[in-house]
């Protein structure tokens, strides 16, 4: 029964597995590094299971029988199986994946299966065992030169690592990952060398050797394209190397991107806690405390313990309380290799009492503070406080005559430049934020591709030389023409193109001109419709359209209008020329009728022209006239006397218009003036005129 | 001349403190040692320790002859390639363990001080954690516990007391000639330093300790009357005094110095400057957003 029981599994496991293999087969052969990435997702949720014979199993269909490879391999994982016989029974099924027994194993699986004995050994705690095995894991890396080994090779690389650091061997180690990183940087194996470049640094921090650690990573380039994880692991130990020598704010900043970087799942928990660590702790360093909120993490709070109690200490600048921090959690803080960093604080802590001194008091005395921050003696204070005032933590002046020191007057920050500069920086960062995701969006991650397409292209470039020099070839067949010809030529066409462009130019001009010249004829006349349309200028509205019958009815107001009548003639017109009535009481809306007398007291027959305008002038929209002499011009004979009448009523709208409120006095004015083609009339026509006189005057009356 | 002699004469030499000898004969010691292959010690099994132990202690003395006669850059050449004798397992064994390791660590760690290298000073005191010492250890070490204290105080801010430390040992130093004694009276908690080689460094730690006291000065006192001026520096000679105000471009009225500087004209003149600065980079900044938007729309 027991052996059915762990027979499911176990062939579950295999399963797994050799859909693995299949990947990595795929990836292998279409040079596409995802498949491997996905076996690697997928293998975090099976490694726990895998047991000594699964991988027999497996390594028994995949390796042919009798290659050297699987020998050692299968003699390191004997002494882990159980019940090996049934396992040797099954190998009868053979080879589902293989079709030829002697077909050579790709290197990339044959790596593949290295490191899943690897992983096999580092979860079963045999750092011995894996410690042998690294040593013909490293010669089997020398033999291969793949692309597509990259994403493999960097995970063996992390074993090999791990090991020596469990087997406490921190120094042999570094040649082999030195010659690893130079290969690896010549093939321009960017996963590998990030991943090595990694564990470099980690194994010079593990021996503290910070100076070793921080000459490698300035002489080296770390390609910033390759897994998170590892962007990650190396932005920390950054952090790390640059705290230590108190570089805070290039450390603030590598320690961010390394949490920003760091994988969310359970896994990175450990990272993501020591990270935050070191992150308060750099953040303690530069004076900033951190927010309460990141001591709040569920995952983390616990852990941040004993950081946020330092936290606290800072924040109160009290040395007692950071004195007991240190002492009940200096055990986890060397634990966590942040021992020395946290001592550091003591001066923030000093600091930041200042500072609360600074913000409380306007003056104190030195004596005052050296209580206050349990100092020895006023001297130490004064030297203190000057260093804190130095440093920008306050701004204040000490007196040493009076032994006191000075806040001074806090000073605007609207007046400096900060905010502008604070805002800039914010904005650059959005628009680098913008930009690199526009970037990313426009990018994908197919880099292997492009090499390949470039190859191709490459190729067919060399294959076609015919085809590549076609255009020039084409040119070629044109007529040759000599230089003169070609000058000719060309001289002929500029000049076709520029009459051309003058003849335009003139008639546009002339067209131009006409057009203005009919204008300025025709202003007058245009003016005149203008205004009797509208009512400008104190022109009376005569257009008949308007006269609805609406607009004739009587307003029902006690407010009666004045409509006062004036004439007047032109000085070289002999008539007389009068109102025959001096005013007119209505209201709007009612008509009324009014007369003009006008008498030629001149010798000849004349025609005379009335124009007319209404006063106050903005009334003349309201001043609606339905008959008028005005209209035409009048000829009168020599010695005629005629009535002229005029019809017209105001707009009922006039009542309504609160700009008219206070009119209740309008005064029309009538000019009468000669006629202009009235004297054309007599130099043309002469003596003839008499009888056309007669006919126009019996048309006027 | 063979290895064993000079060892032997160099010896003798460094015991009657005849530092300039002693220095002569470094060299053709080094190329001695070249030649065996001793200089840089590897891992290797086959070495006998005995010829580890003995270069080791050559290049101690080396570095003490060196600093006794102030060449510093010799010195710290001398403490980087002992390090590797430090750092040797082998060694590191109780009964091979040097004497003058910690002694040697801390007056390095001295000389980072003197040289403002905050920097490469916690490097080093990272690396002690090799040796399985933290920095609670490394406060109790009679020798250690120097450099980490200045360290503290400069920090701190806290001047005088290393100025009292120095002046204690100054004025004692001929009781503290040799260090088995000091070792002795550390238990009576005695200030003085437990080897002389410390008082060699009492002028460069004091000058630099002046320089940073000086530039706080600036900062925190409009004046200060000359005599207390002369206090906090830890001045003796009045014109050391004269000296320091000169160098720092203050002014020395009726007998208070004055801090503000005496170029104060120019100041205004580049607040104008400032401005107009000011004002191009604004004009600079909202054409660079302007392009931005331009693009991003």
């Amino acid at each position: 029964m027991t052996t059915e029981v762990e027979q499911v599994p176990v062939s579950k496991v295999v399963e797994q597995l050799e859909a693995f293999i299949l990947l990595i087969q795929n990836s292998a052969v279409k040079f596409d590094p995802r498949y491997i990435l996905k076996v690697f997702r997928e293998l975090k949720s099976i490694r726990r299971d895998i047991k000594a014979n699964d991988l027999i199993i497996l390594i028994s269909y995949v390796y042919p029988s009798k290659c050297p490879t699987a020998e050692y391999i299968l003699e390191i994982l004997k002494p882990f199986s159980t019940g090996s016989l049934v396992i040797l029974n099954n190998k009868s099924i053979e080879s589902m994946i293989l079709d030829d027994p002697k077909f050579e194993i790709l290197p990339e699986i044959d790596l593949f299966i290295h490191l899943l004995v690897q992983i096999f050994l580092h979860d079963l705690g045999e750092t011995k065992v894996l410690h042998e095995f690294n040593g013909k894991v490293i010669q089997k890396l020398k033999s291969y030169n793949k692309r597509t080994l990259d994403y493999i090779q960097a995970k063996v690389w992390y074993y090999i690592f791990r090991s020596s650091e469990l087997a406490n061997d921190l120094i042999n180690i570094r040649v082999e990952l030195m010659n690893a990183l130079r290969t690896a940087t010549l093939r321009h194996d960017t996963e590998t060398r990030a991943s090595v470049t990694t564990l470099l640094l980690r194994d010079y921090i593990l021996t503290n050797d910070i100076n070793q650690a921080y000459n490698l990573v300035e002489k080296t380039e770390f390609p910033n394209e390759a897994t998170t994880s590892v962007v990650a692991r190396y932005y920390y130990y950054l952090a790390r190397i640059q705290t230590i020598q108190l570089d805070y704010s290039s450390a603030n900043e590598c320690v961010i991107t390394a949490i920003r970087k760091c994988p969310q799942t359970k896994n990175a928990l450990g990272f993501l806690q020591s990270a935050t660590k070191l992150k308060i702790l750099i953040e303690l360093l530069t004076g900033e405390i951190p927010e309460l909120s990141s001591f709040d993490d569920k995952l983390l709070s616990r852990s941040l313990r004993p950081y946020s109690e330092v936290t606290k200490a800072v924040r109160l600048g009290d040395l007692t309380i950071f004195n007991n921090a240190i002492e009940t959690f200096g055990a986890s803080l060397k634990k966590d290799n942040n021992y020395n960093l946290v001592l550091r604080l003591r001066q923030n802590v000093i600091k930041a009492g200042i500072r609360i001194i600074s913000l409380s008091y306007k003056r104190i005395s030195l004596k005052d503070i050296c209580i206050k921050l349990h100092l020895e003696s006023e001297l130490t204070a004064e030297y203190i406080v000057a260093k804190a005032i130095k440093d920008g933590v306050v701004d204040a002046t000490i007196n040493h005559s009076k032994g006191y020191m000075e806040t001074d007057e806090i000073s605007d920050v609207y007046s400096t430049t900060n905010p502008q500069d604070e805002f800039d920086r914010r904005i650059k960062f959005c628009m680098q934020l913008h930009n690199d995701s526009v970037k990313a969006m426009r990018y994908p991650m197919n880099e292997d591709r492009r090499d390949v397409d470039a190859d191709t292209q490459a190729r067919e470039r060399a294959e076609a030389p015919k085809q590549t020099e076609s255009p020039r070839a084409n040119r070629e067949e044109l007529p040759k023409m000599s230089l003169k010809q070609y000058q000719l030529i060309r001289s002929y066409m500029r000049e076709k193109e520029e009459t051309y462009n003058r003849r335009t130019t003139i008639n546009y001009s002339l067209s131009m001109m006409m057009i203005f010249l009919a204008l300025t004829y025709a202003s007058v006349p245009i003016y005149r419709a203008i205004c009797q349309r509208t009512g400008w200028g104190g022109t009376p509205i005569t257009d008949k359209n308007r006269f609805t019958r609406d607009k004739l009815s009587p307003v029902s107001t006690e407010r009666k209008l004045r409509v006062s009548f004036t004439a007047e003639t032109s000085g070289a017109l002999p008539w007389k020329f009068v109102p025959q009535q001096r005013e007119v009481w209505l209201v709007p809306g009612e008509t009324a009728l009014a007369f003009y007398k006008a008498k030629n007291v001149g010798d000849r027959d004349i025609t005379g022209m009335a124009t007319y305008s209404v006063t106050p002038d903005h009334v003349a929209p309201y001043f609606n006239k339905i008959q008028c002499f005005c209209f035409e011009e009048q000829r009168l004979q020599k010695g005629e006397e005629v009535d002229m009448p005029l019809f017209f009523f105001i707009d009922p709208e006039f009542s309504r218009d609160p700009a008219m409120r206070n009119i209740d006095d309008v005064v029309l004015h009538y000019t009468f003036f000669r006629a202009k083609h009235d004297q054309q009339h007599e130099t043309l026509f002469g003596n003839a005129d008499s009888k056309n006189e007669e006919t126009t005057a019996a048309h006027s009356t | 001349m063979s290895l064993e002699t000079l060892t032997t004469k160099l010896t003798e030499n460094f015991s009657k403190e005849d530092y300039e000898s002693c220095y002569k004969l470094l060299t053709p010691i080094k190329i001695q040692l070249i030649e065996h292959n001793l200089l840089v010690p590897s891992n290797q099994s086959n070495i006998n320790p005995n010829d580890l132990i003995i270069t080791r202690a050559i290049l101690e003395i080396g570095a003490l002859v060196s600093i006794n006669l102030l060449k510093m850059q010799e010195f710290s050449n001398f403490i980087t390639q002992l390090k590797p004798f430090y750092e040797l397992k082998l060694l590191n064994k109780e009964e091979f363990k040097s004497n003058e390791k910690n002694k040697l660590l801390s007056l390095y760690l001295l000389l980072l001080l003197t040289r403002d290298d905050l920097a490469l000073f916690h490097i080093e005191l990272e690396s002690f954690k090799n040796f399985n010492l933290n920095i609670d250890d490394l406060e109790n070490d009679e020798f250690l516990s120097i450099p980490i204290k200045f360290e503290k105080w400069i920090i701190d801010g806290d001047f005088n007391k290393i100025f009292e430390i120095l002046s204690l040992s100054s004025s004692s130093s001929s009781s503290s000639s040799s260090s088995k004694t000091a070792i002795t009276t550390t238990t009576t908690k005695n200030q003085k330093f437990p080897c002389k080689e410390f008082n060699l460094f009492e002028n460069e730690l004091l000058n630099s300790i002046r320089i940073n006291i000086a530039t706080n000065l600036e900062k925190v006192y409009k004046n200060l009357p000359i005599e207390n001026f002369k206090l906090i520096l830890f001045l003796k000679e009045i014109s050391e005094t004269y000296e320091y105000i000169e160098n720092f471009n203050w002014t020395l009225n009726n007998g208070i110095v004055d801090f503000t500087k005496k170029n104060f004209k120019i100041d205004e003149e580049n607040n104008i400057i400032d401005e107009i600065n000011d004002e191009k980079t604004i004009i600079k900044n909202s054409l660079i957003y302007a392009t931005e938007m331009e693009s991003i729309i």
